[in-house]
């Protein structure tokens, strides 16, 4: 049950009765559904045949099936799935299926398209190819009808899994970039240099600020460069941040330039209306270096 | 729509000397005027190695709040880009009638000429007047400079 | 393809930063330069952040409009939460009820063309921001 819970978090969605009624799949659907479940749930056997037929000339195949055992499982899921889906028991279980099917795509990284073009072919299937013509055309039509509502809630359901834990991989991927990249470097005696590239959002700034302070508590240095020429976007939230990392350096006796600000990111800045007389700012890192130089009293002389 | 106007607009001459960037500005102040010589003076920043700027608003009679403001904001922007800036040569009208309207001069740096700039700049024990200092001159009478609504008449 | 619409679902401080990218890229094929890029950029940001940090969930919209005379960049950030109880308060400076500098939307103001901002307890927010680009 505890998973059941943890998984709808993730996907976002409701409870059953709540998605049944948002595709609005009726008692008469779940039993139109049932009646050509009668039919067709004793040929499940011969569906697997005719999909894998198609999915011979699909190209995923090779790449995701060429292995007979794992051909064996997935087929034995799918047969499973479909007797899920004719059985009508539309419940939490019934969905925490089609969750798993959504996570099972994102985890081999088989696409969405694949999925659903699979799902296209398998209606043909079992809606065409099999069937048997022993309902009246009304009733036939009415199965059709209430099975496609049914695969529509079933897509809806994986491609939010899938695309939630596609999001997620792409955050922790990012994530661990970002830690990466906060290369603090003691680049003279005394003056240290962190070149900040990407976006900078509060996480990340706490990052930044953390590295600098240690390093500078390790290498007793008067001065720190923060090169921001790589920083795609400043907004209220950053500069924020570059101020309160600036006041923390500070604290420790060492001063913080902020190099490397654009034109634009200049302009964006006093527009924005934000006061930052209080931290030190150039145009690029030479200027800094500069500066650092000066107030850690080096003088650097071309060679005679 | 900006970047249409502000070409039909007379540039503000941009001149490097010993170190130093000097903007004559001897035209009107209005809005895309500031805005095409803004960009022109940050890029001008960007890409030459300045120590300071210098800006010469001694041929500009009138300098209305709007126009005071958006020069302070440029002011703040070429410091955010690490150079110091100082107005030179304000109208005695144009001081008198700032003070008038009782804008915030509290972060002006400004002197009377060119050299006095330069000076400034060069020793960084340079003497620094303040638009208050200056104020005690009178306003010429032609130079007088309408901003508000008897801002002047006041007097 | 071109496209002339952006729309982003807003949830998560991950969903602003994918906004904020997507839409960088999106004014910088309308216009390259990059002050006009960054404004966008950063009204995004300021939007997107303001419906994670106060509305939860919302949508921002990012498109090009031809205008009879002028093109523009059109910004919309809507969302159904709390709302802002008192819009000129928060439209001044340094008003903040999150512990930020409270720049925010006086500042996106300032950095727009036209801007628009409607809130009530019940629709939740709806801010609209203009950026000129140029003349047709």
């Amino acid at each position: 049950m505890n998973k059941i819970v943890n998984t709808s978090n993730i996907t976002g969605l409701e409870d059953a009765s709540y998605l049944l009624s948002r595709y609005e799949i009726t008692e008469k659907d779940i039993s139109n559904i049932k009646k050509y479940g009668k039919i067709i749930v004793k040929r499940l056997d011969e569906y697997v045949v005719h999909f894998y037929e198609w999915m011979k000339n699909q190209p995923e195949y090779t790449e995701f099936f060429s292995n007979d055992k794992m051909l064996i499982s997935v087929q034995n899921r799918q047969i499973e799935y479909w007797q899920e889906f004719f059985a009508g028991e539309i419940n939490n279980d019934y969905f925490e299926q089609r969750r798993l099917v959504g996570e099972t795509h994102a985890r081999i990284n088989l696409s969405l398209d694949s999925y659903l073009a699979g799902a296209n072919k398998s209606m043909t299937i079992l809606m065409e190819d099999l069937y048997d013509n022993s309902l009246s055309a009304k009733a036939y039509a009415e199965a059709v009808a209430s099975a496609s509502k049914l695969v529509n809630l079933d897509s809806s359901i994986i491609v939010s899994t899938f695309a939630e834990l596609t999001n997620r991989t792409i955050a922790e991927q990012s994530e661990t970039l970002m830690k990466m990249s906060t290369p603090v470097a003691a680049i003279w005696q005394g003056i240290l240099l962190l070149p900040v590239v990407g976006i900078i959002d509060s996480k990340r700034a706490q990052d930044i600020m953390n590295a600098m302070l240690i390093k500078i508590a390790e290498t007793q240095s008067k001065v720190i460069i923060l090169d921001i020429s790589g920083v795609g976007m400043v907004d209220t939230a950053v500069a924020n941040h570059l101020i309160k990392i600036t006041k923390a350096t500070k604290l420790m006796g060492c001063e913080c330039t902020i190099s490397g600000l654009s034109p634009a990111i200049a302009q964006t800045i006093v527009e924005l209306g934000i006061d930052v007389d209080s931290i030190a700012t150039t145009a690029n890192l030479k200027d800094a270096l500069e500066s650092a130089f000066s107030s850690t009293g080096i003088t650097i002389k071309a060679s005679p | 729509m900006a970047d249409k106007h502000t070409q039909n607009y007379q540039k503000v001459p941009l001149q490097v000397t010993h170190g130093y960037l000097v903007a004559s500005i001897q035209v009107y102040l209005d809005e895309h005027m500031l805005a095409g010589f803004r960009d022109d003076l940050l890029s001008e920043i960007r890409d030459s190695d300045i120590d300071g700027v210098i800006l010469d608003v001694s041929g500009v009679s009138i300098i209305d709040r709007t126009s005071f403001a958006s020069l302070m904001k440029i002011r703040s922007m070429i410091s955010l880009m690490g150079t110091r800036s100082v107005l030179v040569g304000i109208k005695a009208g144009v001081a008198a009638s700032l003070i008038d309207l009782d804008v915030d001069l509290s972060r002006v740096d400004a002197v009377l000429q060119l050299e006095d700039a330069f000076e400034l700049f060069d020793g960084e024990t340079g003497h620094l007047e303040t638009i208050e200092e200056e104020i005690d001159t009178e306003p010429d009478e032609e130079q007088v400079a309408l901003i508000d609504e008897g801002a002047i008449e006041d007097e | 393809m071109k496209t002339n619409e952006l729309r982003f679902h807003i949830a998560s401080e991950f969903d602003v930063k994918l906004a904020v990218l997507q839409a960088g890229k999106f004014a910088s094929a309308i216009d390259s330069n990059e002050t006009v890029v960054q404004k966008i950029m950063t009204t995004v940001s300021e939007l997107a952040q303001n419906i994670v940090k106060y509305a939860g969930v919302g949508h921002i919209h990012v498109r090009k409009i031809c205008r009879s005379d002028i093109v523009v960049i059109e910004i919309i950030a809507e969302d159904t939460g709390p709302g802002i109880r008192n819009i000129e308060l928060a439209m001044g400076d340094n008003f903040s009820s999150g512990g930020t500098l409270g720049l925010g939307l006086p500042g996106v103001k300032r950095l727009m063309d036209e801007f628009h901002i409607e809130s009530n307890a019940k629709d939740g927010t709806s801010v609209t921001a203009v950026k000129w680009i140029h003349d047709k």
